[in-house]
């Protein structure tokens, strides 16, 4: 173990992307499940559109994944050779292109899923309009579909 | 291609106008509108209606006793001929189904009482005298009734003090069922007493039976009953036998509730109506009407412009499928290009860059593949199917494009999207900007087939300049011309974006915020760079799952952990790229294609048609 907690923070970051993107992931999908199952009580044949709403605010748990496993294939965790002589400035490096994906990731999954929510009510009334209640859901993962591309962009940079 | 329609103003005689209702249905080529404000809508079809519900609830009813079929669903077909004759038999099964389950209904009713009954009779059942016994007058009298445990001593001590006799008959949770016997004289001073310590009298009926007995015939009754239920039962689900015949039934008589509420108005002699008819099938229309009489007259106008005609599209099998994507958005209107065409195409690249590998894209077209054979799903859900099954293709070339075969990665030809992650930025970006650029000329398309010539100029080829030419700054070796594409595209913007005001200020001044618009075009090819996020997410993920099942794959109860751990982590990852790609691709369409050009709002064409529910096909030589 060398002196400087470079690696550390690196894998510090890593954790707490993936952690906090699988929270609002898990927080969004629950909220959206809860309308999708009080709809399906009533309408069991809106199952298959309700089920796609529900999945929506899923991704940002996959995303904050994706950059925890970037972070760690740069630091050789993955291929068994963990670069523990990583200086302090690279650690704290992958820590900070972990932020976009810390902060926006939990946010856009759980105000996704309010969007979702609102979806599946309409889809209830309307069921023909499950299609634009689906764009309407898609438009907020924008933001963390952009925080995941700036974090993939500064990991793979550094 | 969008179908041009046309307007059917028909007049016939009255005395025609069943068989030609009739007729109309069955070759199912006129939407019938609104012909007239005074028109009668309300009209009575409410014997149908009934008879429709009925046959709903009896194939509610013996839809659970219906043996599980194994593996799929048989298709129900039938010919015209028996879809069109009402057979009597029908009503009379529907019938029977709705005695059978009454009588069902009354019997589970009866048990219900006699259960209460039973459980009455129930803590009495060891009482050995008969229970008109208990009221013949002797010296003494006799109470039945319950008491709680706690009180019994006080209430031994009470009776036995005045010399009476009682016997514990059972017990039953906290309280006891109790019989004493006292003497006349004592009876009203001791009935105070006993109502004190919580005593609560219970009349037994006076019958000349023992209750014993009384219990042993309420249980033959219940079982009797019970088997009585489970015969009905099985007839029904002997009926389950006869489901298509009611799924015929229920089908026939909504089709003749839709023809008795078309529209359609009457005078002394004659019918006239109106309707929406495709202006490519004239001919069976014409057919449709001869068949059934000569007298009749009609005329087939082009719409007005006040009036939305229905919106009908006519493609090939592959464009066909990628319809389900943009009706979810909304159905083009008549007046506007199909974007189908173009749409299907760009749906098909992107969809696959976002799954991007060879291997997930094989799985996707054997299982789908096998579903569509198998399943033979109808509507949109074929349409959906049919998306993945062609994707799947497009799955299959990006896959090997860029090397990946269930997350691992032979011989890239492209680009390796986890280790080059700018390369496919730039690629997803290049194919956004081809993606709006391919929007901006269906736009001027649109505008060239409606004589609007300025409009391309100012709206599409200005933008497209603009785009290319911001591209081509990043090449060192095409920059000059890149620059000078810009600037005379932004020139042209400027100028000509406000070519419907007069006013040279004005003008001016709607160019410059026309030109504004490019930052909304920044954020619009930004946009595509969801398809490195979503190609990547999924190549990780395959990636990932390999390597887990690499460490499990120690020996060989580890290849066997191994195996599932593969199969399982690569299933749940096709599984939610599928459904990623198919939500994001359709956005890239929705907002960020259809923004340049579509409009939208198209009305379904509805004829006035056989109304096919349950039954999957009429065979109908017409149709061939």
């Amino acid at each position: 173990m060398s002196d400087n907690y470079g690696l550390f923070y690196a894998i510090l970051g890593a954790a707490l992307v993936a952690s906090l993107g699988g929270f609002g992931s898990a927080l969004g999908v629950q909220m959206a499940g809860k309308a999708a199952a009080g709809v399906s009580s009533e309408k069991p044949e809106l199952f298959g559109k309700l089920l796609i709403l529900q999945a929506l605010p899923g991704t940002q748990g996959i995303y904050g994944f994706l950059i925890a496993v970037l972070v760690l294939i740069n630091c050789g965790v993955l291929s068994g050779a963990p670069d523990v002589a990583m200086s302090m400035d690279t650690g704290l490096s992958y820590f900070a292109a972990c932020i976009p994906g810390i902060i926006v990731l939990p946010i856009s999954a759980y105000f996704q899923a309010k969007m979702a929510v609102s979806s599946i009510n309409m889809v209830a009334k309307q069921p023909d309009a499950s299609g634009k209640g689906i764009t309407m859901t898609v438009l907020v993962e924008t933001y963390a579909v952009l925080a995941l591309l700036a974090s993939i962009l500064m990991v793979t940079g550094i | 291609m969008i179908v041009p329609m046309k307007k059917l103003k028909l007049v016939a005689l009255k005395e025609d106008k069943e068989r030609l209702l009739v007729s109309l249905q069955r070759y199912g080529e006129v939407m019938f509108t609104k012909c007239n404000e005074d028109i009668n809508t309300d009209i009575d079809a409410s014997k149908e209606e009934a008879l429709l519900q009925r046959a709903e609830k009896s194939l509610l009813l013996i839809r659970k006793f219906k043996e599980k079929q194994k593996g799929l669903r048989n298709q129900i077909e039938v010919d015209y001929d028996e879809f069109k004759t009402n057979n009597p038999m029908q009503e009379d099964l529907l019938k029977t189904i709705e005695k059978t389950d009454e009588e069902i209904n009354t019997l589970k009713q009866e048990n219900i009482t006699l259960q209460e009954k039973l459980a009455f009779f129930l803590p009495w059942a060891s009482l050995e005298i008969m229970l008109s016994d208990l009221s013949t007058p002797h010296a003494a009298i006799i109470h039945t009734g319950m008491l709680e445990i706690r009180n019994s001593e006080a209430f031994m001590d009470l009776i036995v003090k005045y010399g009476g006799e009682f016997q514990i008959i059972s017990i039953l949770g906290y309280s006891q069922a109790i019989v004493y016997a006292c003497y006349e004289d004592d009876d009203t001073e001791i009935k105070e007493q006993t109502k004190n310590l919580g005593f609560t009298e219970v009349i037994l009926p006076s019958e000349k039976k023992y209750v014993s007995e009384i219990i042993l015939k309420l249980q033959n009754s219940i079982t009797n009953n019970h088997q009585q239920i489970e015969t009905l039962e099985l007839s029904l689900a002997e009926y389950a036998n006869e489901t298509d015949k009611i799924k015929l039934f229920a089908d026939q008589a909504a089709t003749t509730i839709m023809r008795k509420k078309a529209l359609i108005q009457e005078t002394i002699d004659t019918v006239y109506l109106e309707g929406w008819v495709r202006s490519d099938r004239l001919q069976r229309l014409q057919k449709s009407i001869t068949e059934v009489t000569d007298i009749y007259d009609f005329e087939l106008v082009d719409p007005e412009q006040s009036e939305m005609p229905p919106t009908v599209l006519k493609n090939n099998k592959f464009v066909d499928a990628f319809e389900s994507v943009t009706d979810m958005f909304s159905k083009p209107n008549p007046y506007e290009v199909d974007p189908n065409p173009v749409m299907s195409v760009w749906y098909w690249i992107i969809f696959g860059m976002m799954m991007g590998d060879a291997g997930y894209g094989v799985l996707m077209l054997v299982v789908v593949g096998l579903m569509l054979k198998k399943m033979k799903p109808k509507g949109n859900m074929r349409r959906l199917f049919l998306v993945i099954f062609y994707g799947s293709f497009s799955t299959i070339i990006w896959g090997i494009l860029f090397g990946s075969y269930f997350g691992f990665t032979f011989f890239p030809i492209l680009l390796e999207p986890i280790n080059e992650p700018l390369k496919m930025l730039l690629v997803s970006l290049i194919l956004g900007g081809c993606h709006l650029i391919c929007g901006l000329m269906v736009k001027a398309y649109h505008n060239f087939r409606d004589r609007h010539y300025l409009p391309i100029l100012s709206d599409s080829v200005s933008w497209i300049l603009l785009l290319i030419g911001v591209g081509l700054l990043f090449l060192p070796s095409t920059a000059e011309i890149g620059k000078w594409m810009a600037i005379s595209g932004a020139a042209i913007i400027v100028l000509f974006a406000g070519w419907k005001q007069k006013n040279p200020i004005a003008r001016i001044g709607i160019g410059l915020y026309s030109l504004y618009g490019a930052t909304s075009y920044l954020g619009d090819i930004l946009s595509y760079s969801r398809i490195l996020a979503l190609a990547m997410s999924s190549a990780v993920l395959g990636m990932v799952m390999n390597m887990l099942a690499a460490m499990l794959a120690t020996n060989i109860i580890g290849y066997f952990f191994a195996a599932i751990v593969f199969v399982i982590g690569h299933v749940f990852n096709l599984a939610m790229g599928l459904l990623s790609a198919y939500v994001h691709t359709s956005r890239l369409q929705y907002i960020e294609f259809f923004g340049k050009f579509y409009e939208g709002g198209g009305i379904p064409f509805q004829p006035l048609t056989l109304q096919l529910k349950h039954i999957d096909m009429v065979n109908d030589n017409i149709n061939q």
